[in-house]
C-alpha cells in the first residue's frame, strides 16, 4: 500500500510563495515599506527555497 | 594463480577431450600453461582465465584463439583491451566525464582531453564567470554540445545534484545580503550580477527541460527539448511583464493576491501528489517582477510620454509634478520666484524628470531613487535603492527651491540650460 506524502517541492514553493506574497501585500498597503535591499534576500530565499526542494526531492 | 579444485578439474576436463596430448592429464601450473612451444605473454592469461570455454585455446589455438579469448574477458579479471590499429586512428573526442564531476562533468572532461589536473580547468572556469559571466555561457554552450561519456547507453542524468547546488548558492547570497558587513563583498555594488543570475536561473529551466526530454542526446531531442524551454520562458516572460505593469499601475493589492492563492494552491496540490507543480514557476514569473517594481516604487499611475511644464510664474509652480513612465521637464525659467523656499516634490516612474532654474535660484535636493541616477549641477551619483541628499541654505534675499524627487527606475537631474544632457555643470551658486 502506497503511503501518501506530501509534495516537499510544493510545499516549500507554497509556503515561499505565501511569505512572499505577504510581503507584497503589506507593501501595497503602506504597511511596510519594501526596499530593495529588502526584496534582494527576500527573493533570493524564494528562489533559493525552491531550487533547494527541487534537489533534494524525488522525482516520480 | 591458483585455481580451485572444480576449476582445475573443469580445465582437466577441456585439456583431455583437446587433440593436443601435450596438455591432456597435465596439471595446470597457473598462467603458465604448458603451451611453452611459442605462446605470446597475451595467450597465457587468457589461457589460465577461460575454464568456461569449450576449448583451451592453450592448445588447440596456438594462434588463432588470440582474438576471441580477449574480446570475450571473463568477469574475475578483465583483460585490459589491446590497442587496435582502428582505435589509434580515430581522433581523440571531448566527452563529459561521468566519475570526475562537480556539476556536469564538463571541466572534467576537459581536463582528461587536455590531461592536465582537472582543478587547474575549474579555477580557470570560475575565474572567467566575471569575466563578463563567459564562464557561465562556454561552460552551458559545453553543457548542451558536448556528449556524456558513454552517450547512448545510459539514462538521462537526474537535475537535482544541480538544483541543490543552486539552491544552496542562491540561499548563501540570500543570508549573505542580510550580514551588516555584507558591504564589504559589495553586495550593494554587485547589482550588476543581476542579469546574471537571471540568465543562470532562465538556463536552470531550459536544461531542466532539456535533461527531461532527451533519452540519448541526439541533436533532435536537444532541439526540441530547447524549444520546449524556450517557449515556458517566453509564457513566463509574458506573465511577469504583466505582472509588473500590474503592479506599477496601481494592481500591486490584486498581483499580491494572486502570489498568496498560487501558494495556497501549490499546499493543497502537495498533498495530491504535486499535482500543482506546474503552478511553481509561472508564480514565480508574477511574483518577482512583482516584488521588484514594488520595492524600487515604480509608479506608472501618473500617465506616460514626455510632459514640459513651464509655469509663467511663482504662483503656477505646483506642489507637485508626478510622471508614470517618460520624460518630465519642469522648466522655472520663467517663473520669476520670489524669494524664500519653494518646495517642489517631482515623483517619476520610469524616465528622466528635469528641473530646469534660473541662475539666481538656489536649489535644495532631496531625492530617492529605486535604480538610476541624480545628477544636480556638478554633482552626480547613482546606483540602486539609494537616497541622495545635496541641501543647501539661500540669502534672504534669494529664492530657493526646495525639491524632494522619487524616482523608481531613471534619472533626476537639476540644470540651469535646458538642452543640457547628463553634463555637470556649475551651479547652485546663489546658495548660502
Amino acid at each position: 500500500m502506497r503511503t501518501s506524502r506530501p509534495d516537499l517541492l510544493s510545499l516549500a514553493a507554497g509556503f515561499g510563495l505565501i511569505v512572499f506574497g505577504a510581503v507584497l501585500l503589506l507593501d501595497a498597503v503602506g504597511a511596510v515599506d519594501l526596499s530593495l535591499s529588502a526584496f534582494a534576500p527576500l527573493a533570493c530565499f524564494l528562489v533559493g527555497d525552491v531550487l533547494l526542494a527541487a534537489g533534494l526531492t524525488r522525482r516520480d | 594463480m591458483v585455481r580451485a579444485p572444480a576449476e582445475r578439474h573443469a580445465v582437466d576436463t577441456m585439456n583431455e577431450n583437446t587433440e593436443n596430448e601435450n596438455t591432456s592429464g597435465a596439471e595446470p601450473q597457473g598462467d603458465a600453461e604448458p603451451q611453452g612451444d611459442a605462446e605470446p605473454r597475451g595467450d597465457e592469461d587468457l589461457a589460465g582465465e577461460q575454464p568456461h570455454g569449450g576449448q583451451d585455446p592453450a592448445g588447440e589455438q596456438p594462434r588463432g584463439a588470440e582474438e576471441p579469448t580477449a574480446e570475450q574477458p571473463t568477469a574475475q579479471q578483465p583483460a585490459p583491451e589491446p590497442p587496435t590499429t582502428q582505435a589509434t586512428a580515430e581522433p581523440r573526442r571531448l566527452y563529459r566525464s561521468r566519475s570526475d564531476k562537480v556539476i556536469a562533468g564538463v571541466c572534467g572532461g576537459l581536463a582528461r582531453y587536455l590531461n592536465v589536473d582537472p582543478v587547474i580547468v575549474r579555477v580557470v572556469a570560475v575565474a572567467l564567470i566575471f569575466a563578463g559571466g563567459a564562464g557561465l555561457l562556454l561552460y552551458a554552450a559545453a553543457f548542451l554540445l558536448v556528449p556524456n561519456e558513454g552517450e547512448g547507453g545510459g539514462p538521462p542524468e537526474s537535475p537535482r545534484r544541480l538544483f541543490v547546488i543552486a539552491g544552496v548558492i542562491v540561499l548563501i547570497c540570500a543570508i549573505g545580503a542580510l550580514l551588516p558587513f555584507h558591504w564589504i563583498w559589495g553586495w550593494n555594488d554587485g547589482w550588476d550580477l543581476l542579469p546574471l543570475g537571471f540568465l543562470a536561473l532562465a538556463g536552470l529551466v531550459v536544461w531542466r527541460f532539456v535533461t527531461g526530454q532527451r533519452s540519448h542526446g541526439d541533436a533532435r531531442s536537444v532541439v526540441r527539448a530547447m524549444a520546449l524551454g524556450v517557449a515556458l520562458l517566453i509564457v513566463c516572460f509574458v506573465l511577469a511583464v504583466a505582472a509588473a505593469w500590474a503592479s506599477a499601475d496601481g494592481g500591486d493589492t490584486v498581483v499580491a493576491g494572486i502570489v498568496i492563492a498560487a501558494g495556497l494552491a501549490l499546499i493543497a496540490g502537495a498533498f495530491l501528489e504535486g499535482r500543482a507543480r506546474w503552478l511553481i514557476l509561472p508564480a514565480l514569473a508574477v511574483a518577482l517582477p512583482a516584488g521588484a517594481v514594488s520595492a524600487a516604487g515604480l509608479d506608472v499611475t501618473g500617465g506616460h510620454g514626455e510632459r514640459t511644464y513651464r509655469p509663467a510664474s511663482a504662483d503656477a509652480v505646483r506642489s507637485s509634478y508626478h510622471l508614470g513612465a517618460g520624460k518630465l521637464v519642469v522648466d522655472l525659467r520663467g517663473a520669476h520666484l520670489t524669494p524664500g523656499d519653494h518646495p517642489i516634490k517631482v515623483k517619476l516612474g520610469v524616465g528622466e524628470a528635469r528641473l530646469i532654474v534660473p541662475d539666481d535660484v538656489c536649489v535644495s535636493t532631496t531625492s530617492h531613487l529605486g535604480i538610476g541616477g541624480v545628477q544636480v549641477f556638478d554633482r552626480d551619483n547613482g546606483g540602486v535603492d539609494f537616497d541622495w541628499e545635496d541641501e543647501h541654505t539661500a540669502p534672504a534675499s534669494t529664492p530657493r527651491v526646495v525639491v524632494d524627487a522619487n524616482v523608481g527606475i531613471g534619472a533626476f537631474t537639476v540644470h540651469h540650460q535646458g538642452d543640457q544632457g547628463w553634463q555637470l555643470e556649475p551651479g547652485n551658486e546663489a546658495c548660502a
